[in-house]
């Protein structure tokens, strides 16, 4: 019981980090159900652990500790300036913290889905967080000031939330749309009221303040400077389709010049998530998840050129190596690590976390076997006409967790970021789980 | 408590706080239940999940479950809806998964248990086909088809844009934005409650669709969004001079949705918290229940036309006049007779909760309740927040 109790702890203490084992679990752990259990989670350098979710797919209300709260699709984890995580529950409608106590808290969300509150006050001056209905959150960024920003991604608004006052409201967007039109020359400033989105999945706050948007469906990377409260695009020619082949009209996507060049965000209807940005140290650069073109590309903020970085635009595979000869598929997440040049990249279909030296263009696997993990899905059908949905396996105790993350499956991770003290969190998407390796 | 440290989403790990047992006393059986007794039937009061199949339908867990419809086979289909999917009851009591892989998508039309939906809101069986099950896929903007024979989705209203278009040609290209209800006429004609535009449309036995109530987009407006004509207006006269106001986009919860009682089509007006009829022979519409405009729970043993409603988002009848409304935001089901009196037959109106299995279903306490359904004296209830189909014996 002792070594059960202890692996609970570590278990637990996953939610903070390491270290902070300062709780005692008071629970009574029941064995009766044949649950497999972990029994132990070395934090050791490579190693994978359990970070929150249960891999029970809902939601079972907040005030639970972090190990017990189910999740729902979780796209992205971030972390406050103090090291808080924020997780988009996303098919929860939901953002949700874990706070010092590792218990889960709501604070943007309802029981529902939709679009605000029902009054409407999210508009104007802002309503409580839990009364602002969300629909499909993807991830979220602290400015400087605290606040949290949300791409509010299925109702096509930049929603702003205030730890201090539990507040939010809408920053940007209205319906889906594209306003205000593109400039000519492309990437002139315009006033960014009334401005329209369609399905922004990304957002980054650069050290200036500004916030650069991966406007999915509408196929750009666009800036909102929160002084001038202008809108610029910096990246993209509103056109889908994958670098080296045809946009949707036939077109050639041949140019890598940024008010030029295709961007093969998903943009299908009801596409799922997809397109990821991140700085460089400098911000000189910006990398780029362009995600159905399974490739990562940089963008040079000075010459607005873009390059193919690694992948081969179009072709989706799995394989190490460096540059063009590296392969993904759908790369949909990305973090970087300024310390080590690193981006890691949440390389979806692959089921795998791949990290991708951004000076030399070598990519290597940094987490996942490539194997989906078992999603323990009891199917009783014997309908043969049936589609096998999801890998019916044996019980898998862990998928890994104890032991090195280039052992452990992953299953269909959308989401990686880097936590206060550079360990890298996984948003398991498809196992409803995150997942932490430690660095 | 039993904890769930140590569980990390294994087979059968559905280590719950409480194992639910299967129902006893007058929930046993609720067909042969005392009058007026309320039960659940599916789902696990409060528990938000995505459940694996093969359980019984009591110890399944849904996820914001807004309708149901019960098939010409007997069998209770259930719409799963925040796990965008659609499962069934089976004659074992056990639930299975018919349509949908529990992620987010549109299709693509071919194997169900491959598709993906994106909160589809209302279920229909064809009335000449009792193998083909109409799904309107609300934000998919779409009107799909289940083949239960061959378990293959099949598109087939909608090209899937979010506008308004395509009266006068072929369904298939129509486009809606965020259609919500559907009904059939005897003759297989397929009406839709194409809500944000604020109309309702048919399609006939050609395939050609057109709208025979509300007032269609005329265009867009400079900021290229649809320039939908909602409002309250038009009682009286044709319906293609009337107003609806059934929601506004993503923001609007989903109501709207329609039944059909001989040659008149009800039509749930949510966001003007009335119910109206349409003349299918005459084109007309009225005013049946709701005083409008603002919500409200009043009025009890008096004209439903001067009664509040808190949300009408579904409606049902029972082939002798009498009207069913989910009055969702009140928390209960209303019930108009056929001289036009208003009443409360299940819930405690404006008292959410989630209680009062085995009693009187007047006794019940149910959250925001979406979809109801009427198969002979069973009125089954989507208790949509409390993540449970309830079924009360009239």
């Amino acid at each position: 019981m002792n070594l059960l109790r202890s692996a609970a702890l570590l278990a637990l203490s996953a939610c903070t980090g390491p270290s902070s084992v300062d709780t005692d679990p008071a629970e009574e752990t029941d064995l009766s159900t044949g649950m497999q259990v972990i029994t132990d989670c070395d934090p050791a350098v490579g190693n994978i652990c359990p970070f929150a979710g249960t891999g029970d797919a809902g939601f079972n209300g907040d005030g639970r500790s972090c190990m017990e709260t189910w999740l729902s699709h979780p796209m992205s984890v971030t972390f406050s300036p103090y090291g808080k995580p924020v997780i988009a529950d996303w098919n929860n409608h939901k953002l949700r913290v874990i706070e010092a106590d590792q218990t889960v808290t709501t604070i943007m969300g309802t029981a529902f889905i939709g679009d605000g509150d029902f009054e409407m006050l999210d508009i104007a001056e802002g309503a409580p967080g839990t009364t602002i209905n969300l629909n499909h959150p993807t991830q979220q960024r602290y400015f400087p000031s605290g606040d949290l920003l949300s791409a509010s991604w299925h109702t096509h608004k930049l929603r702003i939330w205030s730890p201090s006052t539990g507040i939010g409201r809408v920053m940007v967007g209205s319906a889906l749309g594209f306003s205000p039109l593109e400039t000519e020359p492309p990437g002139l400033p315009q006033s960014a009221v009334g401005m329209q989105l369609n399905q922004p999945r990304w957002v980054e706050i650069d050290s200036a303040g500004n916030v650069i948007i991966v406007d999915m469906r509408n196929e750009l990377i666009r800036k909102l400077d929160m002084i001038t409260w202008e809108i610029s695009t910096i990246a993209g020619s509103g056109r889908h389709g994958v670098l080296g082949g045809l946009d949707d009209d036939g077109a050639p996507c041949d140019s890598e010049a940024a008010f030029e060049t295709c961007f093969a965000f998903p943009n299908n209807m009801n596409p799922e998530p997809g397109g990821a940005i991140q700085f460089s140290a400098d911000e000189s650069e910006l990398y780029i998840a362009d995600s159905e073109a399974h490739i990562i590309r940089v963008l040079d903020m000075a010459s607005g050129q873009t390059r193919v970085l690694a992948g081969s635009p179009g072709v989706a595979g799995d394989v190490d190596a460096a540059g063009r000869d590296a392969r993904f598929h759908f790369p949909t997440g990305l973090a970087f690590d300024a310390g080590t040049d690193t981006l890691f990249v949440a390389d979806a279909y692959n089921n795998k976390i791949r990290a991708l030296d951004v000076n030399s263009g070598e990519v290597t696997t940094f987490a996942g076997t490539g194997e989906a993990t078992c999603h323990g899905e009891a199917s009783a059908t014997d309908d043969t006409t049936a589609a096998v949905l999801v890998p019916r396996c044996p019980a898998q105790a862990t998928a890994g967790d104890g032991g090195p993350a280039l052992e452990a499956t992953l299953f269909r991770p959308y989401g990686v970021d880097i936590d206060l003290d550079g360990n890298v969190v996984i948003s398991d998407t498809f196992d409803h789980r995150l997942r932490v390796v430690y660095r | 408590m039993r904890s769930l440290l140590l569980s990390f989403g294994l087979l059968a790990c559905t280590g719950e706080p409480d194992d639910t047992d299967a129902p006893t006393g007058p929930c046993a059986d609720p067909a042969s239940a005392p009058q007026g007794t309320i039960c659940s039937v599916v789902g696990r009061m409060g528990w938000a999940k995505l459940s694996d199949d093969g359980l019984p339908a009591t110890n399944s867990e849904l996820y914001l479950p807004i309708d149901m419809t019960v098939g010409p086979d007997g069998l209770l289909y259930v719409i799963d809806w925040n796990n965008h999917r659609i499962r069934r009851r089976e004659a074992d009591g056990t639930l299975q998964t018919l349509a949908g892989t529990g992620f987010l998508g549109d299709g693509p039309p071919g194997p169900a248990l491959a598709a993906n939906f994106n909160h589809p809101t209302n279920l229909k069986f064809h009335p000449a086909n009792d193998q083909l099950l109409y799904i309107a896929a609300w934000h998919n903007s779409r009107i799909e088809k289940l083949d239960l024979e061959t378990g293959e989705l099949h598109f087939e209203c909608g090209n899937g844009d979010r506008a308004y278009g395509g009266d006068g040609g072929p369904a298939a290209n129509a486009i809606f934005d965020l259609p919500a209800g559907i009904e059939f006429d005897d003759d297989g004609t397929l009406y839709i409650s194409d809500t944000a535009n604020q109309i309702i449309r048919v399609v006939d036995d050609t395939g050609t669709i057109r709208t025979v109530a509300g007032t269609p987009p005329p265009g867009l407006l400079p900021n290229g969004q649809t320039d939908r004509r909602y409002g309250w207006e038009g009682d009286g006269a044709d319906a293609l001079a009337a107003k609806f106001n059934m929601g506004w986009g993503q923001r609007g919860y989903p109501g709207g949705r329609i039944v059909r009682d001989g040659r008149t089509l009800y039509i749930a007006d949510s966001y003007n918290f009335v119910v109206r009829a349409l003349d299918l022979d005459t084109g007309v519409i009225t005013h049946v229940a709701g005083l409008g405009l603002i919500p409200g729970y009043e009025g009890d043993g008096g004209p439903a036309a001067t009664a509040k409603l808190g949300f009408p988002a579904d409606l049902a009848v029972d082939g002798q006049g009498n009207l069913y409304i989910a009055d969702t935001f009140n928390h209960c089901v209303r019930k108009v007779d056929s001289s036009g009196t208003i009443s409360t037959v299940a819930g405690v109106c404006m008292e959410p909760g989630a209680d009062g299995d085995g009693g009187q279903a007047l006794d019940a306490h149910m959250l925001n309740p979406f979809g109801i359904e009427l198969a002979g004296d069973l009125l089954y209830i989507a208790d949509t927040e409390n993540q449970v189909i309830r079924v009360v014996r009239l």
